[in-house]
Parts: structure tokens; sequence; C-alpha cells
């Protein structure tokens, strides 16, 4: 491993948002996110994985420098960005770029697709309307868009297609880092797959840094060199994904992996009383027991209340006393950062 | 005899001369207390199918079956009285999107007691009083925790999580003999989606109830269902139990969706994506529908459309049905060395 500072790296990244609970109320202070630390290397996939309400999305407005961090550190290529002038910020975002999830909603319907491709480099170059055009042909090819496309709108694409024309859109300034929000959710399995092979093409071709941020843990576990696990805007759980998916340490990651849909379990059928096979009572039985445990109960809490001591102890089957006072840092086990009391003993 | 019996359902939109086909032909048996499967990929039919059996397709959708009964019932001749008798109380359905299908101008209690108020037994219909107690036992049903306060809750006070368990409790609070859920956890997150699968397996388990999953998620219907059908534009392509269906799938649209999964290819490899898009009103294909997108199609597929052969339960559309080691049988390879010199000396020429 050489010594190359990351491409990006943040330390102790933190966004609060103050909401109105009403009149006559004080304002509520919502962590989205707490006191992240992460960083990815130039041509590296890390991914972020986590429920609905758990920081991801404020995650990438930050490192898109869309909002200002409320309190720690942010660098690009060792720049500060967190307090950098509106200038170094100008700067900085074409370095940047941005997928989002749902592709009906993120292309503009009243532009065609040259126009929208032609538009980041209009705004952020100084390049002529001809090199502009040029520079989109060529990568309507790379994506795999025909050169019959350049004068359609969106409305007459496909999903997948229209997610392709997003990810032209936001690699026409060569940035070096992608935040990809649920590219891939909005999509069905045979189409996901194609533009999963199309991220991971470009990849290998241009050096692109990907944060690829998703809910799909077994997309993640195809696309992702590095997991961070998040939880309420904390990692509860970070490392090579090798590791954490063969060994997941925290309660939490090994919930959502017993969680998640798999071909090859049939667990949950095999708790149905099955017309078509009377024998084997005990060995159902026994399947119900095993799946009730890696069940977990309730829902994430809010961020507006978050619980004290650690976010998870109240849906966690190990907490213990200490779970409920004390917040558990993020500190190294085993190759990962792992944040748990009791990391040791669960996993001993 | 079977609780649901549909035989040749088709539901057309669009204009007689030119309509679009969402869903072609469609057979279905289920027996009372069986869990069933319906997947495919957006735009495939299996919501309308789900609808047309509620009877809830309105004009200009026309709904065409051979034969649709419930329970020895005929469902095409009802009257609208006669369906209103029975869909909410014998067939119950839940939807994708639980918020948006929750009156957000009513209470939990409101839209729960509702139900029974239509559909009750005799004495739920006369006690506001009886109703409310059933209500909040049916809250306890689906686990939601605090039951009590969560009666007078309004939707939006509700998480997506939260929100489906109410409308499971609706939906099984006049005991119905078959439940239809119309992708119940795609709005959901793991970790609840879990929970949700969880709670209706438990209560069809309890109850006998038949129910029907309608999914995209091949992972969901994998670990959920007894048996399965995979729709593809709007026809069904194959049908059987599971695993089974999974380990040895006979359609190459079937093999080609488990081979498109993560989780079936190596990590950081290629995926094997299907190409091309599901066909739609203008480009339907003459022959097979999947034979613009698929591996093995051959001049054959782009003539003749297949049809829906086999033993009882494990039907298959494909003139060329894969064997268990996954490749095409009935002649392929003859007709395909046929096909080749054809084309060959056509090239020449």
């Amino acid at each position: 491993m050489n010594a190359v500072a990351p491409l990006l790296e943040a330390r102790a990244l933190a966004r609060h948002y103050t909401v109105s609970r009403g009149p006559f109320k004080a304002k509520g202070l919502v962590r989205a996110l707490d006191g992240v630390s992460f960083s990815v290397r130039q041509g590296e996939t890390l991914a972020i994985v986590g429920e609905s309400g758990c920081g991801k999305s404020t995650l990438a407005r930050q490192v898109t420098m869309i909002e200002r961090p409320t309190s720690g550190e942010l660098r690009l290529h060792g720049e500060d960005v967190a307090h950098a002038d509106r200038a170094t910020l100008k700067r900085l975002r074409p370095q940047v770029q941005m997928v989002f999830q749902n592709p009906y909603a993120s292309l503009n319907p009243r532009k065609q697709v040259m126009t929208l491709l032609g538009e980041p480099l209009a705004i952020n170059t100084d390049l002529t309307a001809t090199a502009r055009r040029d520079a989109a042909r060529a990568m309507m090819a790379r994506v795999g868009l025909r050169p019959e496309h350049e004068r359609r709108y969106p409305h007459m694409f496909s999903g997948g297609q229209r997610q392709r024309i997003a990810v032209a859109r936001a690699l026409m300034l060569q940035p070096q880092l992608l935040v990809a929000d649920e590219p891939v959710s909005a999509l069905d399995v045979s189409i996901q797959a194609q533009v999963l092979n199309l991220l991971m093409d470009l990849q290998q071709d241009m050096g692109i840094a990907y944060l690829f941020i998703s809910h799909n843990l077994q997309v993640v576990r195809h696309i992702a060199e590095t997991v961070a696990v998040l939880y309420l805007g904390k990692i509860v759980e970070s490392g090579p994904k090798a590791l954490l998916f063969r060994r997941p340490a925290h309660p939490y990651t090994r919930a959502l992996l017993a969680s998640t849909p798999s071909l090859r379990s049939g667990k949950r059928r095999a708790a149905a009383p099955s017309i078509y096979s009377g024998a084997g009572g005990e060995r159902e039985g026994e399947k119900v027991t095993s799946r009730t445990s890696t069940v977990l109960k309730g829902e994430p809490p809010s961020p507006l209340n978050p619980p004290s001591g650690c976010a998870f102890h109240g849906r966690c089957p190990y907490a213990v006393e200490r779970c409920r006072v004390e917040i558990p840092l993020l500190e190294s086990f085993d190759g990962e950062l792992v944040a748990c009391h009791r990391v040791a003993e669960i996993n001993g | 005899m079977a609780l649901l019996e549909i035989e040749g359902l088709t539901v057309e939109f669009g204009s007689v001369a030119a309509p679009l086909i969402a869903v072609d032909n469609v057979d279905l048996t289920m027996e009372a207390g069986e869990i069933v499967g319906c997947v495919g990929e957006s735009g495939s039919g299996k919501s309308v199918t789900a609808l047309a059996l509620m009877g809830l397709v309105d004009f200009p959708g026309r709904v065409r079956a051979k034969r649709m009964s419930f329970d020895g019932r005929d469902l095409l001749g009802l009257s609208d009285a006669g369906r209103r008798a029975l869909v909410g109380k014998d067939i119950a359905m839940i939807f994708q999107d639980p918020l948006a299908s929750l009156n957000p101008c009513f209470t939990v209690a409101f839209q729960l007691t509702e139900t029974m108020r239509i559909h009750g037994t005799d004495a739920e219909r006369r006690s506001a009083m009886r109703r409310r107690d059933r209500a909040l036992e049916l809250l306890q049903q689906v686990e939601i925790p605090d039951a009590a306060t969560r009666l007078a809750a309004f939707p939006h006070q509700l998480s997506g999580g939260m929100a489906q368990r109410v409308m499971i409790a609706m939906a099984i609070a006049c005991n119905p003999r078959l439940l239809i859920a119309d992708e119940p956890t795609t709005a959901l997150d793991v970790t609840v989606q879990a929970q949700v699968l969880e709670l209706l397996v438990r209560l069809q388990h309890e109850r006998g109830m038949a129910l029907l999953l309608i999914t995209h998620d091949l992972a969901v219907v994998a670990e959920t269902v007894q048996r399965v059908m995979v729709m593809y534009a709007g026809q069904q392509v194959e049908t059987g139990p599971v695993p089974a269906i999974f380990e040895a799938p006979e359609h190459p649209y079937t093999q080609a969706l488990l081979a498109a999964l993560p989780e079936h290819n190596l990590e950081r490899s290629r995926l094997k994506a299907i190409p091309g898009i599901v066909p739609g009103q203008f480009d339907r294909p003459v022959g097979c529908l999947l034979s613009p997108r698929c591996d093995y199609a051959l001049e054959r597929c782009h003539r003749d459309q297949p049809l829906l052969e086999g033993p009882e339960g494990r039907k298959v559309r494909c003139h060329f049905a894969l064997d268990p080691a996954g490749y095409p049988t009935g002649g392929w390879k003859a007709e395909l060395q046929a096909q080749l010199p054809a084309e060959t000396s056509a090239g020449a020429a």
C-alpha cells in the first residue's frame, strides 16, 4: 500500500439542523450527522449503508459542498472544504459530482439530452459550443447512449437509460469523486445490473472514486471495497467489505445482514405451514426460533429525540446498563472500526 | 375445491383497435391457506392482475376471463352490491405505499372501525364500543407498541412501518380468506421489511388465510412463498414451487433475472444484465415477448408465440424450456444449426 493522501477525508464531520416544533415550543435540534470520520482514496468505492433517517443523504450534501458542515473537518485533496470561501468552493465543486436516486425526477423534462449534458460545461468551463457538443457526444457513446438520442427529451427514455443520462451528466466535468445516492433503487433488477455494470466499467476506465450510498446490502457487497454502516448519524461499523460481510461485528450490522432477503435461505417459508410438506415439524419449529431472534424489534428512533447512551440500545439484543448511559466510541476491533461496548464479548 | 380460480384473465386499456394488453391470459388457482408469490418487473401486469381480481379496474379498462371465481362464487357476473359485500370482507388487499393509502383526514381508530361498521359481525355493526375494542385488539395483533394511544393518531404521525401495520390490521379486521399484498414492503427499510413479512406470514399461519404476495423482489419471494408465478409483459412465463423454480429455472427470463442479481455473481465481476427493456404498447413482438432480449432466441421464437405448457404446478412458456443444467431443450441445437448456414449464405450473397 502506498501512502498517498486520500482523495476525500472527513474527520468528526457533523451537521445539525434546527427545526421548529410549533409555536411556543423550543426549537428542536436534529443531529443528522454527528461526528463521522472516513476517507476515500483515488479510484476506490466507499459504500455508506443505513436505513432511512440515518443521515446518508445529509452526508452526501456535505461531501458535494451543497451545505456547510456544522463542525468537523472535510478535506478534498488535503484542501479544507468546511471553511473554504465561495471562490474556493466554486473551484472545488466540479471535482465532486452526484447521481441521484430517481432518474424520473432528477432530469429536467424540458431539456434535450444534448442540452442536459452540455450544461455543466457551459456553466463551469469556457469551452465553445462546438467543443461542448463534441464532449457530450463522446460521453454519450461512453455510457451506451446512441447518437440519435441527443435530440430526445427525458420522457422518451426508460428508467435505465435515464440513469445513464444522469451518470453521463455527472461525469461531464471529469470529477474525481462521484457521489451516488441510491443510484439503482428505483430500477428493476435487469436494469439495475446494466447500471451497476456501467458504474464499474467507468471506474475502471476513468479511475473515479465512488461514494456509494445505498440501503441494499447485496448491491453494496458487489460494488464496494470499503463499507461504513451508519445509524442515527453515527458510524457504528466500518471496514473492508470482505471482513464486514464475513464477520459483521456490530449487532446492528448483524441485524441488517440477517434482515436482507436472500435467495438461498428460505427461512420464512419454512416457518409457514406448507401444504406440500407434512413432515419435518421439529425442524420447522427450530427455524422459527432462530429466525425471530435475528429480526430486530422496533424501528429506528427519531433523530429529534435520540436515546441516551448508544443510539441502538433500544433495539439491541445485547444491550446492558452501560449501553443506556455511555456513548460507545468507534474503536478498532480485528481490522475494523466498531462502536459497541460489548463488541469483544459478542464476537468472542 | 380451490378457493380462488382464475382462467384466461385478460385486461386491456385504450382503444379496441389498438389495445394496451396489461394482463394477457393469466391463470391462477389458489387453495385456502396457501402463500403464492407473483413476481415480475415493473409493467409486467402484477398489480393489474390483483386489481382485476378485486374488481377495481375502472373504465376504460376491460376485464375479460373465461372463469373467475372465489369460493365457488362467480366474480365476473357479480353485481356491484355483491362485489362490495365480498371485497374488504372475504378478499382484502394491502398496497405498496401505506401513507398514500390511508386517509390523512381521519384517525387510525376511525379508519379501522369503518371496515367493521360495513362488513363486521352483527355485534360489531351495532356497538361502537365493541368496534373500538376490536380495533385495539387488532393493533395489538399487528404488534404496534402502545396501541391504545395510536388509535387516536392521524396517519402523518405514523412511521412507514407503523402505517403498513395499520393497513394490515384494516385488511384482517373482517377475517378475510384471501389477502392480496401488493408490494407490501417495497417502501420500507430492510429491518422493518423483515418485521412486516414475518407478521404477514404469522397472521397467514394463525388464520389460515390464503396470501397472494406481489413483489418485484425475487429474494423476498424465495424466502416467503410456496408457489410462484413469474410474469413478463403481462404474461405468465413460468409457474412452479419454490425453491425448485429458483434452483432450476426453466424459462430463460427467470434464469436471466436470477443471473442479474448481485447475489448470484462473484464480487466485483460484471453482472449478467438483460439487454433492452420490457416491450411497450407499440413494440410488442410478434412471437415470444422475450425474444428480442433472450439469449437463446431463434427464428421460431421471433415468429410463433409459445404457450404456457407443462405438468400441473410447473408450467413454462417457452419453445425451448431449459433443462436443470440451464441449457435449452426441445431440439434447440438442431434448429440453431439449421438456421446458421442459411444466415451465412445470406450474408455472403
